[in-house]
């Protein structure tokens, strides 16, 4: 079986609906990604890929044979490709320098770091502007907050900004996801352009 | 993504993050990330907050240590805690603090608030691309000169506001008509005589107005500060 029929039947093994089977292939992927990613593997994506690989060349026996929920039958895929992975890669086991002030950069990586530090702050102002006005107001307030009010600052913002609380966590999540890969892929262009 | 307070729930999802579950527990909550996508996105919030709450000191020291070790490993973890971290420490440099016992720039709040919250980092971020191109010429000067500049752009900012708005009044009126009189530029304007002219006198030496022959017109600058505004605030002033 080639690979786009492998898909197909995979999905129509997901759902017989094709478009909730497209949303539903998108959701498992996403797991998949995030799983590897909070086990600490490096290469979430294509470790996620090798799992979905996995589980359609074995979907045409799995359609007569499984009973039960298909997104269980890829978590327990994707726990033996984890095992695989780190029998091969040793998982990362040192902390990266999270802190700025790290007494072990050297001057150079500190140069190095002023200088990444200035291109995200451009990219910020970047991709502050692109947010929609309400969006920009709340991540100012937030991360202005946060610095004033620690405790229960979301409680504080929410009740300042006349959202509940669970609005202002949903909405601080999409909008840090939009940030995120706004300046994720500003840091990309930048870097290339300084090069 | 109903996220009403579920804590037991967000308790949970927490101690995974931080390592606290047994084995059994774990792999319950891994394969709920599977089954039940609204586990899945409370996940996502939670995973965002703690990253949030690392970066900005906000955790216990032994939950801090959980999640560094059993977390925060890989460059994409990385990645966020630095964004959360950066993203910080910009508005806290840029962000005008607010007045006593007013609780922030709510929506609600002061278009004068907003406009700060928002003009402000327009002119650090010029400041900084001229800041990289100062690099290599003598640091104390540049500096002094950095500081200056700041020290305009609240000038500036100020000849704006003061007095209720009145100078970006007379800013919008001299945008309208491109000469105008004292005369003519002050008829219908709320306020008295002495401050309109004081409101005049900070938008000339801002450079935002110009002056010939007591003919007032809106400067270069005074018409870019009004496009910024325009596009920043998210309404037309013309109108």
């Amino acid at each position: 079986m080639d690979k786009s029929s492998a898909t197909w039947t995979l999905l129509n093994w997901l759902e017989p609906d094709p478009e909730r089977a497209g949303k539903k292939y998108e959701e498992i992927r996403q797991s998949l990604i995030k799983l590897f990613v909070w086990r600490g593997c490096v290469d979430a994506e294509d470790l996620a890929d090798e799992t979905i690989d996995r589980v359609a060349r074995r979907v045409p026996e799995l359609v007569n044979s499984y009973e039960g929920n298909p997104e269980r039958y890829f978590y327990g895929v994707a726990k033996k490709v984890f095992l695989e992975y780190t029998r091969q890669k040793r998982l990362p086991t040192t902390t990266l320098p999270l802190d700025t002030e790290h007494p072990e950069i050297d001057p150079i990586q500190k140069a190095d770091e002023a200088q990444t530090r200035e291109i995200m702050y451009d990219c910020l102002d970047k991709c502050l502007m692109s947010l929609n006005p309400q969006a920009r107001e709340l991540v100012l307030q937030y991360y202005g907050e946060s610095k004033r009010a620690k405790v229960d600052f979301r409680k504080n913002l929410a009740s300042h900004s006349g959202l509940s609380v669970s609005t202002l966590r949903a909405r601080m999540y999409k909008i840090r996801a939009t940030l995120e890969k706004c300046i994720e892929k500003c840091m990309k262009e930048q870097t290339s352009v300084e090069k | 993504m109903d996220m009403s307070q579920n804590l037991p729930e967000e308790n949970l999802i927490r101690g995974y993050f931080l390592g606290d579950l047994a084995e059994g527990e774990q792999e319950r909550v891994e394969e709920r990330l599977f089954t039940d996508r609204e586990f899945f996105e409370t996940s996502l919030v939670i995973e965002g907050e703690l990253v949030d709450d690392y970066a900005l000191g906000l955790l216990p020291k032994n939950e801090r240590e959980k999640l560094l070790r059993r977390f925060l490993r890989t460059p994409q973890q990385y990645q966020k805690v630095r964004l959360a971290k950066i993203l910080e420490q910009y508005i806290s440099n840029t962000q005008v603090s607010p007045a006593p016992g007013e609780g922030g720039a709510t929506p609600q709040a002061s278009l004068i608030t907003r406009l700060f919250s928002r003009l402000i980092p327009w002119k650090l971020s010029e400041a900084r691309q001229r800041r990289r191109s100062d690099i290599g010429q003598n640091e104390p000067d540049a500096w002094k000169r950095l500081l200056g500049e700041a020290q305009s752009n609240r000038n500036l900012v100020f000849s704006l506001i003061a007095d209720d708005w009145l100078g970006l009044q007379l800013l919008l009126r001299l945008r309208e008509d491109s000469a105008m009189t004292l005369e003519g530029l002050t008829d219908g304007v709320e306020g008295s005589d002495a401050d309109l002219i004081t409101a005049l006198t900070r938008l000339i030496k801002c450079g935002l107005v110009v002056e010939t022959q007591e003919v007032f017109s809106c400067s270069m600058l005074g018409a870019e500060m009004l496009e910024k505004i325009d596009k920043l605030s998210g309404s037309d002033l013309h109108a």
